[in-house]
């Protein structure tokens, strides 16, 4: 089971420096044990050799990308992880009835499955970073489309290359946006050398007035 | 010799699979295979000269990935150019193999790579329009069968089975990817899939994909438990394994033949393989597994199942509830909502059934003057969006009937029919064609038959007009007809009388709209609990009622518990081992003021302390000096950060049972309530994420705003239009991402320039205040609270 953080949902919720009182909490409670009932995720990925071509044109294997903000996150790395997960359509489910029926759990269900898609992958990382440990190799955080500068557009390599479709049922909308839509697409470099932590940084994305950002 | 002449006498063999083989000549990873049928044929050819070379009697021409949203332009590559040079070069491949055995190529179809409506963005009309593209092409290429596969989705199915019989008169393959527990992306499980598929008439079904052998084993059986259908197997080469960051299948040539092996024997008749399968599979598979080849003979299954996208409910003698509450017969609120078109109203009757224990929902519209057509089938796909429970589509008109049928997401119950020649005719075609399973009425030309044995001699001729249909009787539910007793002291025996023999005689199901039983007698609810209890003794197997009732639920669940079909009397303990707290606390909240009651969140006690207000104080005042500064109180608190979202929601939610109440009391009292303004909302054109545009609209109806909400990838010009029709003042956008802001500043020039009366609001996680100004927004609401605040100085101006 997915170990999901009450307090990344508290985050998600909104809550700062403050903790929800019981009566909330006993819904956070009831809403994550239904989704941690009615999800099941899975998991695609690929390791591809990474080059760069100039500053910011990047070559992830077979996907070719512009972007500084990747290129400061990758510096260093032989190799690149192409990684896509999802927690099913459930969740999608879920927060569509209780749009129409009760916003408290719709935004609850919505800010759990969030807090819970990010630990999925947190753990899935983990495995793989023991794994690629072995092998002299050192993950980087993750990077995703659409942090910093770099363009949802290479969502659809991405899903092509992970046949996410076929494999994981993740579709993109003509926005590109992914549905279901408790899924991640996700870079993680991979260098010979160690750096300090493998879980993802708000510094190093450009957005500073994100509401999710962590100081 | 068609195809399935061929399947008639021997087991067939498909080929393996085709992407990897290709990225093994050079193709790289992302890239569709199906352009090499136009610029690397002999590639193509050549890997299918190996199928073949190793005894596959089926080759999948190479369009999974073809499609008119993956190939969108005309001329070179176009849809039809490809599924064309597809098939040639099958059919050349089978020049250079020659064989004695009849072979066939199968126009392939796969996935349109979007996730349908209400989930993605891809309508179903949309869906069927790509596939019946295909279809055509390839019925032009000389396909010999239309082969369906991968799928994980049954909307998509469903429309790909339509467009695939609709445009061709071929025969139908589906095979669908399961993940190990036996379900569909969407949730469906097997007996759904095959409760829809067969209702859809399709010729072979089975699974792809996915798993490997092993894990099918378990799926398979319980695929032939339930299919009456001939089956196909087309397993990946066992499950994916990213080794060195590339894929590759657990499984050995050894393995999957003896796999397969088993399958064969256990009845399957089409077998192959799909990712992972190369032609050595194939030919270590047909060597062992074409020496086992038998004639066919399938056993038609009696199992009475109807679905939805994500459930199968089974009709058997453990009976199911129906909710019934989804009819506005005698139902004024229902009526109410159905006219003013308050969805809203209707889904929460559809999640309270469920939640109170319905196994499949009525859905009836028919009210005088309403256009049932579109009304059913927009409830139906509404109620579908919030509930997963299988639907009975209940109307009189055929039209709407086929309309709902069609858009329909699963296997539906279909109410109804009756021993008139004339229902029949209409109703059975649809039947046929979209699959159901049908309610029959015991009642004819010559009205409702007083004796058992008149109902049932209906229903025979009912079923035996069925079965020249080709709807066999498993699909029939035969309606015994519950007549009140008010009318005459001997119907419910006589009904009674009619749902036993049809049971033991006929062997067939029997369903009851039970409360007509007791109509124009008190105190209903006694005589209909008891009447339910009695038509279960007598075999019963679908109760239409109101789950709501606790007397019906209690009869339900207490005859279960005695007749033995509530293992350890678990369901009956659940549903009332902690029946007492339940009232308890109803009493604690009694005495709360209306005023606390919001700002603590409380539903059942705001609506109270309302009602209390309300015999005392007029609506209004009691809306200006309770309800708005508690709500502004707990708005405060939520901009000083000293409360939160969560809460922030329940008080909203108190209010509106508050303000529920105080509006049926103002209705009731005939006076037109004023509305405070309307205000137009929408997630912009690109943008699905729209849960921050719902808070806003909790919010603003709890203020007493009218709120026209157009949901989420609307359109500027959809939004302009709403924005007229309701001469709103103002409009409130929502974006959640960078790439969906540009169709925000679309919306608002629109606006802008044709309606310069409504002010625009804007709101979304990636909006600033210099964003807003950039696009022309008039105001920028950083959380839903601001909204409301700015709502109240554009209306107070």
């Amino acid at each position: 089971m997915i170990q999901t953080s009450d307090r990344e949902i508290w985050r998600y919720l909104g809550y700062r420096g403050i903790e929800p009182d019981s009566k909330v909490q006993a819904v956070i409670d009831e809403v994550l044990k239904e989704l941690e009932r009615l999800v099941r995720h899975g998991y695609q990925y690929r390791m591809e050799p990474f080059s760069t071509e100039s500053e910011n044109i990047l070559h992830l294997g077979p996907i070719t990308v512009q972007s500084t903000d990747l290129a400061k996150t990758l510096r260093g790395c032989s190799h690149v992880i192409l990684i896509g997960a999802t927690l099913g359509a459930a969740p999608d489910q879920l927060i569509r009835r209780y749009e129409k029926t009760d916003m408290l759990r719709a935004s609850i269900a919505q800010a759990a499955s969030a807090a819970m898609i990010e630990a999925y992958l947190d753990d899935v990382q983990e495995d793989l970073s023991r794994t690629y440990q072995t092998q002299g190799l050192y993950m980087r955080p993750r990077f995703s489309p659409g942090y910093g500068d770099l363009s949802l557009t290479i969502q659809k390599d991405m899903l092509a290359v992970l046949e996410m479709p076929k494999r994981l049922g993740v579709t993109l909308t003509d926005g590109l946006l992914m549905v279901p839509s408790k899924s991640i697409t996700a870079i993680i470099g991979l260098a010979s050398a160690p750096v300090s932590c493998t879980s993802v940084s708000c510094a190093l994305c450009g957005k500073e007035n994100c509401a999710y950002r962590k100081e | 010799m068609t195809i399935l002449e061929s399947m008639q006498e021997r087991l067939l063999f498909a080929d393996g699979g085709m992407g990897s083989l290709l990225q093994s000549r050079g193709l790289e990873p992302g890239k569709i295979g199906d352009l090499w049928n136009i610029d690397r044929p002999e590639d193509v050819i050549e890997i299918q000269s190996e199928y073949l070379a190793a005894g596959s009697d089926i080759l999948t021409a190479n369009t999974f990935n073809t499609n008119q949203l993956k190939f969108p332009e005309d001329g070179t590559y176009s849809v039809e150019n490809i599924i064309t040079a597809a098939i040639r070069n099958a059919r050349v491949a089978m020049e250079r193999v020659p064989s004695d055995r009849a072979r066939y190529v199968a126009l392939d179809i796969g996935p349109t790579g979007k996730l349908l409506q209400p989930l993605g963005d891809l309508s179903f009309y949309d869906a069927y329009a790509i596939f019946a593209r295909n279809v055509r092409a390839g019925v032009k290429a000389g396909a010999d069968l239309v082969l369906i596969e991968t799928m994980n989705d049954t909307y998509e199915i469903k429309a790909a089975v339509l467009a695939a019989k609709e445009n061709s008169n071929l025969p139908v393959f589906v095979t669908v990817t399961f993940d190990e527990n036996g379900q569909l992306l969407t949730g469906c499980d097997i007996k759904g899939v095959i409760a829809m598929l067969e209702g859809l008439r399709v010729d072979a079904i089975g699974m792809n994909c996915g798993l490997g052998p092993v894990q099918m084993q378990p799926l398979l059986d319980t695929f032939l438990r339930y299919t009456s259908l001939p089956v196909i197997m087309n397993p990946n080469a066992g499950l994916p394994r990213t080794e060195n960051g590339q894929t590759v299948y657990d499984i050995d040539i050894e393995t999957y033949t003896r796999e397969m092996e088993q399958m064969v024997r256990k009845g399957i008749r089409v077998a192959g393989g799909c990712c992972g399968t190369t032609p050595a599979y194939i030919a270590s598979l047909t060597r062992t597994c074409r020496p086992l080849s038998t004639p066919m003979h399938l056993e038609p299954k009696q199992d009475t199942i109807v679905s939805s996208y994500a459930k199968s409910v089974v009709i058997s003698d453990d009976p199911v509830i129906i909710g019934e509450r989804i009819n506005p017969t005698g139902k004024k609120k229902l009526k109410a909502a159905l006219k003013d078109r308050d969805m809203s109203y209707i889904l929460n009757e559809a999640v309270r059934q469920q939640q109170s224990g319905a196994h499949i929902l009525d859905v009836n519209v028919g009210l005088p003057g309403i256009d049932e057509v579109a009304l059913l089938k927009a409830v139906m796909m509404e109620v579908q969006s919030v509930s997963d429970l299988p639907l009975q589509l209940d109307t009189s008109n055929p039209e709407a009937m086929e309309q709902a049928l069609r858009y329909y997401n699963g296997k539906p119950m279909i109410n109804s029919v009756s021993g008139k020649v004339e229902t029949m005719e209409k109703i059975f075609p649809l039947v046929q064609k979209y699959g159901g399973t049908v309610v029959c009425l015991c009642l004819d030309d010559a009205g409702i038959p007083q004796t058992a044995d008149e109902r049932v001699a209906i229903a025979r001729k009912i079923r035996d007009t069925a079965a020249t249909c080709g709807i066999p009787a498993k699909d029939l539910i035969i309606d015994g007809l519950a007549m009140t007793i008010s009318a005459n002291s001997q119907s419910a025996l006589v009904t009674l009388e009619t749902i036993r023999r049809v049971h033991e005689d006929l062997h067939m199901h029997t369903i009851l709209g039970v409360s007509n039983i007791s109509f124009g007698l008190p105190a209903r609810e006694n005589i209909n609990s008891h009447f339910l209890t009695m038509a279960m003794q007598n075999g019963l197997s679908a109760a239409i009622i109101n789950p709501g009732s606790e007397a019906m639920m209690t009869s339900y669940y207490a005859f279960r518990a005695l007749a033995g079909l509530d293992d350890n009397s678990m369901d009956y303990i659940k549903q009332f081992a902690d029946a007492a707290p339940a009232s308890k606390l109803k009493v604690v909240s009694s005495d709360v003021s209306l005023s606390e009651a919001i700002r603590n969140g409380l539903k059942e006690a705001a609506a109270q302390a309302a009602r209390k207000a309300l015999t005392e104080l007029e609506p209004l005042t009691i809306i200006d000096n309770d309800l708005i500064p508690a709500l502004n109180q707990v708005g405060e608190a939520f901009e000083k950060k000293t409360l939160f979202l969560p809460q922030l929601l329940m008080s909203a939610d108190a209010a509106k049972a508050a303000f529920d109440e105080i509006r049926s009391f103002v209705k009731a009292q005939g006076t037109p309530q004023e509305s405070k303004g309307t205000i137009v909302i929408a997630t912009v054109k690109d943008d699905i994420h729209d849960i921050g545009k719902n808070i806003v609209r909790t919010l603003l109806e709890n203020y007493g705003y009218d709120v026209i909400d157009l949901g989420r990838d609307v359109p500027p010009e959809t939004i302009l239009q709403a924005v007229q029709e309701h001469n709103a003042r103002l409009c409130g956008l929502s974006a959640l991402m960078t790439t969906t802001v540009p169709h925000m500043e679309e919306t608002i020039r629109l606006l802008h320039e044709k309606a310069p009366y409504c002010k625009i609001m804007v709101g979304g996680a990636v909006l600033t205040q210099e964003y807003a100004d950039e696009i022309h927004a008039d105001f920028y609401g950083k959380d839903a609270m601001a909204s409301v605040r700015y709502a109240e100085t554009v209306f107070n101006q």
